[in-house]
């Protein structure tokens, strides 16, 4: 299995591995990656893909056109993008996850959580129990975070560029939100075994970095999981599982899409 | 004075309708003024969240030159081509597509900011968004307003970012049919300028406020703003207000000194913040009858029937000043005019029928105390002689002696010179011949010089007009027969006489025979002085003497002295 790294580390070299790939307009989109442990020479690439994202919808952008809501006072259809495109799809680079869960070993590395622009990124989280969480404003105000019926993480304003940690001692899931921006959810699963975590680009593509073993691919998204698992085994040579995607959501009956 | 009182009485009444009017009139225009207030509030509070609608309507309209810029869409769409990142010149010549499309728009319709976000949800190029400067990369991606117009949707939103923004956005599309590359987000900064903005539109004094805090205040010419900031109190109220919670706006609050503010949530995610407006109106409570005076303002007082009101008082003042002048004045003018003429010796007594009111009273009073200091007779003469008739010059009855009596002092000087005829000079030696009245009604009790009582006898006690003192009573009683009219006061001397025959004693007859015939001796004038009369006389000042002295009776005697048929009375004790 290897080591655990520093987990930021990953998750940056993961993003740009992906932008890179976007960046080339190729057909296969590489994944982002975010990788529990450092690869070792013996790990091997897993290339999967997800589909049915487009039939989830982000739950604070779907409550939000909610007239009940109130969230605005107009809101109107553009005639000229189709249908079928204003469908609030969520953003899978940062709000679906695909986690490894395998024989986890070592001490978590501290995750980096970016908030800004009305989010936070990732939206979705799934650490191992134990994990530090920082969130860092990078917006040019004050948020205020806390944590959904937690204690241990208070609303407390947070200004321009600075942090607050927050360690998911106890397996489980946790929301976090900000007073001052309601359209702020962040998830926070809090697991056993996760060995590594990969956020897909815009079409599903992902990559993950396993060492040989066995492993059980779980998507998540809004702090839970979607889709079935797929288990999969890892042996020296790279793995593809694009050609069978893991179906995160199926169009519903009648239409409309929820997860 | 009657009509002049009834006429202050008319006046106070009228001042205390007017009273009563006037608090009525300011209860029900603080009641109004309440009603209105509060109609008038949630009038402005509609007329505010059309306002904003409506601009954010036309903001919507505005961004579509910012749309349709294809320099924008271009830029938007590269910014989506490598890692979602634009390149400094993409963003540069965006940044100037943006600013030379804003500065072609309408001043009045212009944005604080425009904001051009690519579909990672960067901000690709912004003008007007100076916050922005002091991070290297903004992003806007998650707020539903920028969701909503990457996926196809032009709405508005009101957004906490550091300050409060009303948002417009819609998406950017390089050709139709496709997602939009991007979106293009117009603010308006919620401070004071935009407040005002509304304010002077709408003419309603509104206050934004946002996190407990205000954010801008705007209002009409001539309100005090200072009320405004008061709002801020009321905020913490607002947690606990069901139609805030449910509805977004609330009933009306009082903030006091006369403030009320209505409550209404801002539409988009300041809905959740709790942040919204607050429309303000000053009610005109009057508190009083000052406070009327202190309410209005030149129309008011320009309104005021200025022609009816001077008539009113010209016109009671005219009653006033015409009662007063006929009822005090105009008397106490002739009556002074009497008293001239009487001075300038132009008369000899005031001529009581022409004076009014209570100078007719005096006028009697007066005329009778001439009468009595000119004549050197003492005003009972007249009601005397109308009592006991034309007695001639000389007294029939001139005094009785009574000893060991104490006599009322005005009495007793005369009657120690002249306890007979000389007492009562006036009375006893007057041409009315009258005997003499007492202080009260009663005859005089006076110790003689020789040791005998001496006291009047004249006519009976004449009733008295009112229970006065002893010497007003007295004069009173002369004074109202002496004026009345004959038959008056015959009338009120008759009344002994039918008892005449009824209650005489032994030996009355013979001193009336012996009196009668003094006088014939002395040469006094007899005519018509009958013993009923005499004996009427001498019952009553018996009936006196008894009852001041405690005596079973009285013995009477005729005599002479100094040349005058007198009496003389003695009180007989058991």
């Amino acid at each position: 299995m290897g080591y655990f790294g520093n987990l930021s580390a990953a998750l940056r070299a993961s993003k740009s591995l992906a932008r890179r790939a976007a960046g080339c307009a190729a057909r296969v989109a590489l994944p982002m990656l975010v990788c529990l442990g450092s690869p070792d020479a013996e790990a091997a690439s897993v290339r999967g893909k997800i589909t049915g994202h487009q039939h989830l919808r982000n739950p604070v952008w779907f409550e939000a056109k909610s007239p009940d809501r109130h969230g605005y006072s107009f809101r109107e259809p553009v005639t000229t993008v189709p249908a079928q495109l204003r469908r609030l799809t969520p953003d899978a680079t940062k709000e679906i996850c695909v986690v490894a869960f395998g024989r986890a070993a070592g001490k978590p590395a501290p995750i980096s959580v970016k908030v800004a622009g009305g989010r936070t990124d990732p939206v979705t989280m799934v650490v191992l129990p134990g994990t530090e969480i920082r969130f860092n404003n990078g917006d040019p105000f004050t948020h205020r975070l806390f944590g959904v019926e937690l204690q241990t993480f208070p609303p407390a304003p947070m200004n321009k560029g600075a942090s607050r940690r927050w360690t998911a001692k106890e397996a489980g899931t946790y929301e976090f939100r900000d007073e001052l921006a309601p359209s702020i959810r962040s998830w926070i699963v809090a697991k056993p075994g996760v060995v590594a975590v990969a956020y897909p680009a815009s079409d599903g593509d992902f990559e993950l970095s396993l060492a040989a073993g066995d492993y059980e691919l779980q998507a998540y998204f809004a702090g839970a999981p979607v889709g079935r698992s797929r288990a999969v085994k890892v042996a020296r040579r790279p793995v593809n599982l694009t050609r069978k995607p893991l179906v995160v959501a199926t169009k519903p009956r009648g239409g409309r899409g929820k997860k | 004075m009657i009509a002049s009182r009834f006429w202050l009485g008319f006046l106070a009444l009228c001042l205390g309708v007017a009273v009563v009017v006037l608090d009525l009139a300011i209860s029900q225009h603080d009641r109004l003024s309440d009603r209105t207030v509060s109609e008038g509030l949630a009038s402005d509070s509609r007329v505010v969240s059309w306002y904003l609608r409506n601009t954010a309507r036309e903001g919507a309209s505005q961004l579509i030159r910012f749309a349709a810029d294809r320099r924008v869409a271009r830029a938007l769409a590269a910014s989506n081509g490598d890692s979602g990142k634009a390149s400094a010149s993409t963003a540069r010549q965006l940044r100037g597509a943006l600013r030379q499309t804003a500065r072609n728009m309408p001043e009045d319709q212009a944005f604080d900011a425009v904001l051009a976000v690519n579909r990672a949800g960067r901000v690709v190029a912004h003008v007007g968004f100076d916050q922005a400067s002091s991070v290297s990369s903004l992003e806007m991606g998650g707020y539903p307003l920028v969701a909503d117009a990457l996926h196809g949707y032009v709405r508005d939103d009101t957004i906490m970012m550091g300050r409060l923004y009303r948002m417009v956005a819609r998406p950017v599309e390089v050709d139709g049919g496709g997602l939009p590359v991007g979106a293009v987000v117009g603010a308006h900064l919620v401070d004071d300028a935009f407040a005002q903005r509304v304010s002077s539109i709408s003419n309603v004094a509104v206050a934004f406020y946002a996190d407990g805090r205000r954010q801008g205040v705007g209002a009409p010419e001539g309100f005090v703003r200072s009320g405004l900031d008061q709002i801020v109190s009321g905020l913490p109220e607002l947690e606990e207000d069901e139609d805030y919670e449910s509805k977004g706006r609330t009933a009306v609050h009082e903030l006091g000194e006369g403030l009320s503010v209505v409550f209404a949530r801002l539409p988009g995610e300041a809905w959740q913040l709790g942040s919204g407006y607050a429309v303000i109106r000053q009610a005109t409570h009057l508190g009083g009858m000052l406070g009327v005076l202190r309410a209005a303002d030149e129309k008011d007082k320009k309104a005021v029937g200025l022609i009816v009101v001077f008539l009113t008082v010209i016109l009671a003042a005219g009653v006033g000043l015409f009662l007063t002048r006929w009822e005090a004045t105009a008397p106490l003018a002739s009556f002074r005019e009497q008293v001239g003429a009487l001075v300038s010796g132009k008369g000899e007594h005031l001529a009581v029928e022409k004076l009014r009111g209570p100078f007719r009273q005096v006028g009697l009073d007066l005329n009778l105390v001439l009468e009595r200091g000119g004549g050197g007779e003492p005003p009972v003469s007249v009601a005397l002689s109308q009592a006991l008739g034309d007695l001639g010059d000389q007294p029939q009855m001139s005094a009785f002696g009574v000893p060991e009596s104490s006599p009322p002092s005005a009495v007793v000087a005369a009657s120690h010179d002249a306890p007979m005829g000389q007492g009562f000079p006036s009375a006893l030696n007057g041409s009315n011949g009258a005997g003499a009245s007492l202080p009260g009604g009663q005859p005089p009790a006076l110790p003689d010089n020789d040791g005998t009582l001496v006291g009047g006898v004249g006519a009976p006690p004449l009733p008295r007009r009112q229970s006065g003192g002893k010497g007003g009573g007295l004069q009173q009683t002369a004074l109202g027969v002496g004026m009345a009219a004959g038959s008056a006061a015959a009338a009120v001397a008759a009344s002994p006489l039918e008892n005449a025959d009824t209650d005489t004693e032994p030996g009355w007859r013979e001193v009336y025979d012996e009196f009668v015939n003094l006088k014939e001796q002395c040469g006094e004038n007899t005519q018509g002085f009958t013993f009923e009369r005499f004996s009427a006389t001498l019952r009553k000042n018996r009936d006196t003497l008894m009852q001041q002295h405690g005596v079973q009776s009285v013995h009477f005697s005729a005599y002479v002295k100094q040349g005058r048929a007198a009496l003389k009375a003695r009180p007989v004790r058991a």
